[in-house]
């Protein structure tokens, strides 16, 4: 039998080794920004998935299309039902949003947590090994994403941006949320329930909403929105619906699970919000 | 003009792991099986055989370090396996007869060997709670199961276009 490894070789394997464990130690500190190395090669291979990504997704979305089709009959009479009801619902909503610019002007409130502007981008690659479900966009600082941004699809939330280098940045589905990346959101009702997004429940696919008093009014088919309390989340943006709500194991608080909007798992194009609330500050600030 | 062609397919390699997951119908099938394409493993194992270890080690460092940058943002772990597999494979090539089949064979192995590996670090540092039979069931045979499919396909075109690469190298 050969010998695998020699003297030599067996000494560079362990002092591998030893500067495997460091690199690992260094990615996991919770870091605000990549080194720049890091962003540098995360464009450059963005770029090169650019180029080969476009022509394999037009393939695919043939052949999406074509299974598209088969639905379309099915989809236009639901949405012919739907249309109706819309029309009333446009009528409202812009009373509403009239009264309630009439009403800001009195108070003389310009700025709300509400309003942002959001920035258009799409999927150019997805982590293959998918151990954390991150999906990679082809917008990065120098269109405005920053670290933490809400990410949304026309349904809701899907995510928020992990880290953001030049031209291309990492986004981090709910799917994938862990203890240190909380969202704070509420229960819309009567009177609104404030909460945090903990975690993902992968058996049910659905969001875990816990720290809700034990004695706060929460009922099933409640809408669950962004609160914009902390980070940069602007308020409003939907998340999902809930469909259960638990005591959690102490007893002190209860858990509601939230059925996601979104698709969590198919999307193409995503849009990164961006709270102009935060942009006016800057300006005051800059201004002083 | 020649030494560009088996960059090229290495690029190939590495880019397409990503876009199939990307493409990939996101059914309840990718919800809950985790099919990992392996593709550039594939190659580096099928390059470990005709250009020697010592080569398929630059590739597996550098395309290893890519993938911990772009995708896991873990540095290290996958440029760490990546070399060795690659060291491994050029030793392993030295036993046996050169051929597609046991090349192939081999890149199963090393599935099997790296999907493991990231299963421990994974489990490690606290990013899973899976136990192994889990890991077992959800990743490991529908992994498996896709890279042999992949194998059946593209194989052989890859070690004629690698023999052809070679020989190209040669005249020169």
């Amino acid at each position: 039998m050969p010998q695998l490894f020699g003297n030599k070789r067996l000494i560079f394997l362990l002092v591998s080794i030893v500067i495997l464990v460091m690199l690992i130690g260094f990615s996991l500190r919770s870091r605000e920004e990549l080194t720049w190395p890091e962003q540098f090669v995360k464009d450059t291979v963005g770029f090169v998935q650019l180029l080969f990504g476009k022509p394999a997704q037009q393939v695919a979305g043939f052949f999406e299309n074509v299974s598209d089709l088969r639905r379309t009959y099915k989809e236009n009479e639901l949405l012919k039902a739907r249309l109706e009801e819309y029309a009333a619902l446009e009528t409202e909503v812009e009373a509403l949003r009239q009264e309630n610019e009439r009403l800001r002007a009195l108070l003389d409130k310009k700025e709300s947590l509400r309003d942002f502007v959001s920035i258009q981008a799409t999927v150019i690659g997805r982590n293959p090994d998918r151990w954390r479900e991150t999906i990679i966009i082809n917008k990065g600082e120098q269109h405005g994403v920053k670290k933490d941004m809400a990410v949304i699809t026309p349904a809701g939330l899907v995510g928020k941006v992990q880290h953001a280098s030049q031209f291309t940045s990492t986004v981090q589905l709910l799917s994938a949320l862990d203890q240190n990346n909380r969202i704070s959101a509420y229960i819309q009702g009567k009177e609104n329930v404030f909460g945090l997004i903990e975690g993902y429940d992968e058996k049910r696919r659905e969001l875990l909403l816990g720290e809700i008093p034990i004695d706060a009014k929460v009922e099933k088919r409640q809408k669950v929105l962004t609160s914009g309390l902390g980070g940069v989340f602007p308020k409003g943006l939907p998340i999902g619906e809930v469909t259960e709500i638990k005591p959690d194991q102490y007893g002190l608080t209860k858990v509601v699970y939230v059925k996601p909007f979104a698709n969590l798992y198919d999307i193409d194009d995503v849009m990164i919000v961006k709270r102009t609330i935060d942009a006016a500050l800057q300006e005051k600030e800059e201004a002083k | 003009m020649n030494k560009w062609r088996l960059p090229f397919l290495a690029v190939l390699c590495f880019v397409s792991e990503s876009l199939f997951v990307d493409v990939w119908p996101k059914g309840d099938l990718y919800v809950h099986y985790f099919f990992v394409p392996r593709f550039f493993l594939v190659f580096l194992v099928f390059t470990a055989m005709h250009f020697g270890g010592t080569r398929a080690m630059g590739y597996g460092f550098i395309f290893g370090f890519l993938y911990d940058c772009v995708y896991t943002e873990l540095l290290g772990v996958y440029a760490f396996a990546y070399t060795l597999i690659a060291y491994l494979a050029g030793k392993a090539m030295k036993w046996f007869h050169q051929n597609w089949f046991v090349a192939s064979l081999l890149s199963l192995l090393s599935i099997v060997l790296l999907d493991s590996y990231v299963y421990g670090i994974q489990l490690l540092i606290g990013r899973t709670d899976w136990s192994f039979s889990v890991f077992w069931d959800r990743r490991l045979w529908p992994t498996l199961l896709l890279n042999v499919a992949f194998l059946l396909v593209f194989s052989y075109p890859l070690e004629r276009r690698l023999a052809k690469i070679r020989r190209f190298e040669q005249e020169e």
